[in-house]
């Protein structure tokens, strides 16, 4: 596979699409111009964004204003700004302002525990909620795969006395132009059906069936049973140039939301710049009251593999 | 088993009504038979029958058949059509006789008058909601590069709204484009569509007489939620051989009928091409595009013919049939990185008609049709064909069905019939094949529906001055072992206040079977026509509406109110592209929800004079909502336009003489506002945070860095849209054949009318269609 991280006939079924958008213009060329308008500026929002997670030791929440669509400044960031973190509905501290939009709190999460957080500024108060996910217990192993690479094989067991989501993802190395980029999978091939398709396209590469986009997620309420067990290889990383370690993460119902909202709105942004026959932006998810952005959390199990 | 035991109470109950009416008429002798154009032979659809002694009269139905009970005796008959002169005829009837009436063309060429929607239809039916166009009408409308369309001129009515300039698709009181059943000679039609939307499938010449039915819709149609177009194409002529040959900038057209046995047999052919693809490539060649092609074309044939076996029975064999064919091909005639898009669409329709005077009371039409539609497109990416990624849609639908017009008394009439359909849906399916790999797609996903309906319907005056028009549709879904099985009510009471004005309310209950899919924002038909299926239930509307109608010399006025309540409508959930390959069904990515719209409908038109036309404006407002679509919030529908006004005027200049040769000038103008379309639109951004795991990424890290925030989905209006379309037309007319210059000129004030926006870096672009375009076109008669 290399370092391209995609498959040469999955990135030309891709190219398909785009050779769609070019119908319209073609015939419509000679009766079209293009005028710059302005867009109204509607009032600034404030974003809030945090993401828990009983790993880290200390808690980042960033704060800043929305701007306009076609502005090319910076974001805003919010001063003078009081926030607050509660657990189960009593205060545990109150984040201090580090850097820019930045505002940290070290304190440790706690699995299945409440949490709220409440920014209030100039008079406006923006707050979220979120439930931690209670810790996974997983089996991760490698398998030997293709082209020196590796294949991984994840079992655990879903609790299903409650909803639960999973996210797949495996972090590693890719080596681009004479360089070495730590960063995500950015295709994961498996045969695993059970997986949300929204992000996942048919393949048929070394007998694995499927090829997700970044993640594989699994959404508990459709599994026939509480067994979660399959193989997978990340594709756009090789373990030759780094060490790859393979997440499980479950998440919360708000974050599981927004991560889906935003994947699919990033592939529908691949047509933005084009005739909008299929083109339809629609709002990402947020559970922000008064505001915008997310406020979630997850847990995670992960496991790291060399190559020897 | 319920509604099973409901359908068959209403039946009963129909039938008693109509044998109670039969059994205490009073004795009569029955005068029936058909309507027709003198000079052509066609049958006048709704030309009336009065005897005036009695006060009474009827009016033909589709097909020009009358039936009409008298008392035995010297009788006068008056038979009217708007544009022909009146016949009076005076019999001795002392037994049931059957006439064959031909009336002529009115001669008063000062006096125009446009075949507007008739009084009766207007003014003293119960039903309501109700345009009629016929082909003279729409060649009269100013249009885009001088091709009379008439979609587009049926957005010119009230409570009819467009999708985007210049594209066909059309909403009627905030309905979606596949909440309208649209008929050709009684097929429906799934795809009419040239060119993107930019053309409809109806070549103009064809047709004889369009009616859009809105809100009050006859029992004898169904399977849509919103409203019914129903176009009939011409029969041929039946006495002469007749034609017209029309060139425009974009395509050229002709139609040729005449009689293969005169006053037997006749036929009409009609075809349509346009010369874009050719143009096309000119103009490519001339910039030197190098290796890559593009061409887009289309066509369509319309052929029928009619065959007049007796008095009594009638046979009548049509096909309509259009395709569209756009490639691309990138690469000249490299092997490697080579790339060819081709993509088209096809509608095949075909119907055979019989009509039978069973006795002067009973009329009947039996038809059986097919109509067919399929989509194709390729991609390759290999010269030799070694890489194709190939993805097709098809529909077939299969109906035989029957309509009976039963007059059992006098100013009694019932309408009963019955319609099976199969219908076959293959949506998405998809195949790819390379040296790799290779798979093929949803071929489980095939649907195959079985309908079995009837209907009765029938008007019944109350008093003097109150009428009302009683009906109901009901039958049965059969789809995958699910069956849906459904009573559809209609009703609707006029109540004449005077001679020239009256007041109606109606309700119709709809169902709708079939669902189109569109997955854009332009209106542009990208569609994939899908069934109801045990998991998609059919949709159901309830249509209101109430209006007065006034109808002094010349004029009509009307004022409606409506209000359509929808269930189950269909659309596709966020995030789902049109292009994306499916393993799963397309029910697992679409959504079912609500619908609602209401509004104020107003029309006045002149149908006399040298100045005709009509001004209308509209009302509205259209929403829809999903539990999964928009957080579950209401948001307004893409064919939301809450003002609508339009203009149509036609000045007739008059005629003279010159030369032996008779000239006639028309000038027409059209004027359309509409308020601006809802898209979806970011307006802000907001500060992001990479995805758990993407931290570092490079891999769309700047996508991940901000986002678009928008609120709602259709949360930002487009301006206003508005434009002027002004046309000057001459004919010149000498022993029988007729020379037509029209020369138009489209959004002669150039507004820049957006038709999409984009944004480009830090900059937001709007893309319009339309500018300023002149253009000329010919036409010959002969």
């Amino acid at each position: 596979m290399g370092n391209n991280p995609y498959n040469s006939s999955f990135e030309k079924r891709k190219a398909m699409r785009f050779s769609i958008i070019q119908i319209l213009p073609f015939f419509v060329i000679s009766c079209v111009s293009e005028v710059d308008i302005s867009l109204n500026e509607p009032k600034k929002e404030i974003t809030l964004n945090c993401i828990l997670t009983p790993d880290a030791d200390t808690i980042t929440t960033w704060l800043s204003y929305t701007k306009p669509a076609l502005s090319s400044a910076g974001f805003e960031p919010i001063n003078n700004a009081r926030v607050i973190l509660y657990e189960q509905g009593n205060p545990v501290g109150q984040f201090r302002q580090t850097d820019s939009t930045a505002w940290v709190l070290p304190y440790k999460i706690k699995p299945g525990e409440k949490y709220k957080i409440e920014v209030t500024t100039n008079n406006t108060t923006v707050w979220a909620e979120t439930i931690i996910p209670h810790l996974l217990s997983a089996e991760i192993e490698s398998i030997d795969g293709p082209g020196a690479n590796l294949y991984y094989q994840v079992f655990f067991l879903d609790r299903p006395d409650i909803e639960n989501f999973y996210w797949f993802g495996v972090k590693g190395y890719s080596w681009h132009d004479g360089k070495t980029y730590r960063e995500i999978s950015p295709s994961i091939f498996s045969n695993y059906s059970l997986g949300d398709d929204f992000n996942r396209l048919p393949e048929n590469y070394h007998d694995f069936m499927f090829i997700y986009d970044f993640y594989i997620r699994i959404k508990d309420s459709n599994l026939p049973s509480d067994t979660i067990n399959f193989q997978f290889y990340p594709s756009g990383i090789h373990i030759k140039d780094g060490p790859q370690k393979v997440f499980i993460l479950s998440v919360d119902y708000h974050l599981d939301k927004y991560m889906k909202s935003s994947l699919l709105m990033k592939e529908n942004d691949l047509w933005a710049e084009d005739v909008p026959i299929v083109y339809a932006p629609f709002p990402i998810y947020s559970n922000i009251h008064g505001g915008t952005g997310i406020f979630g959390s997850f847990t995670s199990v992960s496991k790291e593999f060399l190559r020897d | 088993m319920v509604l099973k035991h409901h359908i068959r109470f209403i039946v009963i109950a129909f039938f008693s009504i109509a044998i109670f009416f039969h059994s205490t008429a009073q004795p009569t002798v029955t005068v029936s038979g058909y309507v027709s154009d003198a000079a052509t032979g066609e049958r006048l659809a709704g030309a009336t029958v009065f005897l005036p002694e009695h006060k009474k009269g009827t009016a033909c139905n589709d097909y020009g058949f009358f039936s009409l009970g008298v008392p035995p005796g010297k009788v006068t008959l008056v038979f009217r059509f708007v544009g022909f002169e009146p016949l009076h005829k005076t019999l001795n009837v002392q037994t049931d006789k059957l006439l064959n009436i031909k009336l002529e063309t009115r001669n008063i060429v000062k006096e125009v008058e446009v075949k507007a929607t008739p009084k009766e239809d207007f003014l003293l039916s119960p039903a309501m909601g109700t345009h009629r166009l016929n082909a003279q009408q729409v060649e009269r409308i100013p249009a885009v590069l001088g091709e009379p369309d008439l979609l587009k001129a049926i957005q010119l009515l009230p409570g009819v709204s467009f999708a985007t300039e210049g594209s066909t698709g059309f909403s009627v009181r905030g309905g979606s484009p596949d909440q309208t059943l649209i008929h050709l000679d009684g097929v429906p039609v799934y795809n009419v569509n040239h060119l993107w939307g930019f053309m409809s499938a109806f070549n103009n010449d064809a047709i004889k007489d369009t009616r859009l039915y809105k809100g009050n819709l006859p029992a004898r149609f169904g399977g849509r939620l919103g409203s019914v177009l129903d176009v009939s194409m011409k029969e041929g002529n039946l006495h002469k051989q007749t034609g017209t040959f029309s060139l425009s900038p974009i395509a050229g057209r002709f139609i040729l009928e005449g009689p293969v046995v005169k006053e037997k047999v006749s036929f009409m052919v009609s075809a349509r091409k346009t010369w874009l693809d050719a143009l096309l490539l000119a103009a490519q060649k001339l910039e030197g595009q190098g290796e890559q092609v593009l061409t887009y074309g289309f066509w369509d044939i319309n052929a029928k013919t009619n065959w007049v076996v007796n008095p009594r029975n009638r046979v009548y064999l049509s096909f309509y049939t259009g395709r569209d064919a756009y490639n691309m091909e990138d690469g000249g005639t490299r092997l490697k990185d080579y790339t060819r898009f081709s993509y088209n669409w096809q509608n095949l329709t075909s119907v055979l008609r019989w009509n039978r005077i069973f006795s002067p009371v009973l009329f009947a039409n039996f038809s059986a049709y097919n109509s067919r539609f399929r989509q194709m497109y390729l991609n390759e990416f290999d010269r030799k064909g070694g890489e194709v990624y190939k993805g097709y849609n098809n529909l077939n639908d299969w109906t035989t069905k029957a309509d009976f017009d039963w007059y059992p008394a006098a100013e009694k009439t019932f309408r009963l019939g019955y319609e099976f359909s199969i219908q076959q849906f293959s949506p998405e399916i998809i195949s790819y094949r390379s040296d790799s790999s290779s798979f093929k797609l949803n071929t489980d996903v095939f649907t195959r529906n079985f309908i079995a309906e009837i209907y009765a319907e029938t008007e019944l005056n109350i008093t003097d001055k109150t009428k009302s028009a009683i009906g109901f549709r009901a039958g049965n879904l059969s789809t995958g072992g699910k069956n849906y099985w459904s009573v559809r009510p209609r009703a609707s009471v006029r109540y004449l206040f005077s001679e020239q004005v009256s007041g109606k309310v109606s309700w119709s209950r709809m169902k709708q079977f079939l669902h189109q899919l569109q997955n854009t924002t332009l209106g542009i038909p990208t569609e994939l026509w899908v069934s109801s299926t045990k998991k998609i239930k059919p949709g159901t509307s309830d249509l209101f509406s109430a209006g007065v109608f006034w109808n002094p010399k010349n004029y009509q006025f009307s004022t409606e109110v409506f209000y359509t309540n929808m269930k189950d409508v269909v659309q596709y959930r966020e995030g789902t592209l049109a292009a994306k390959e499916r393993g799963d069904s397309w029910e697992d990515y679409v959504e079912q929800g609500r619908g609602t719209s209401y509004g104020l409908e107003l029309m006045a038109e002149k149908t006399t004079g040298s100045l005709t036309g009509w001004i209308t404006y509209t009302l509205s407002k259209s929403t829809r909502q999903f539990t999964e679509i928009n957080f579950g919030r209401t948001f307004p529908y893409t064919y939301d336009r809450r003002h609508q006004l339009n203009i149509n005027a036609n000045w007739n200049l008059g005629e003279k003489q010159k030369k032996g040769k008779t000239i006639t000038k028309d000038f027409s103008a059209t004027f359309s506002y509409a308020s601006g379309k809802y898209i979806t639109l970011a307006e802000q951004e907001y500060q992001a945070i990479p995805l758990p795991l993407m931290e570092g990424s490079r891999y769309n890290a700047e996508w991940f860095a901000r986002r678009s925030l928008i609120n709602s989905v259709n949360n930002y209006q487009m301006p206003d849209f508005h434009h002027l379309n002004l046309s000057y037309r001459i004919e010149r007319q000498n022993a029988g054949k007729s020379y037509i210059w029209n020369f138009s000129v489209y959004n002669v004030y150039n507004r820049l009318n957006p038709w999409y926006y984009y944004k480009k870096g830090d900059q937001m672009k709007q893309i319009t269609l339309f500018p300023v375009i002149p253009s000329i076109s010919f036409t010959y008669r002969w």
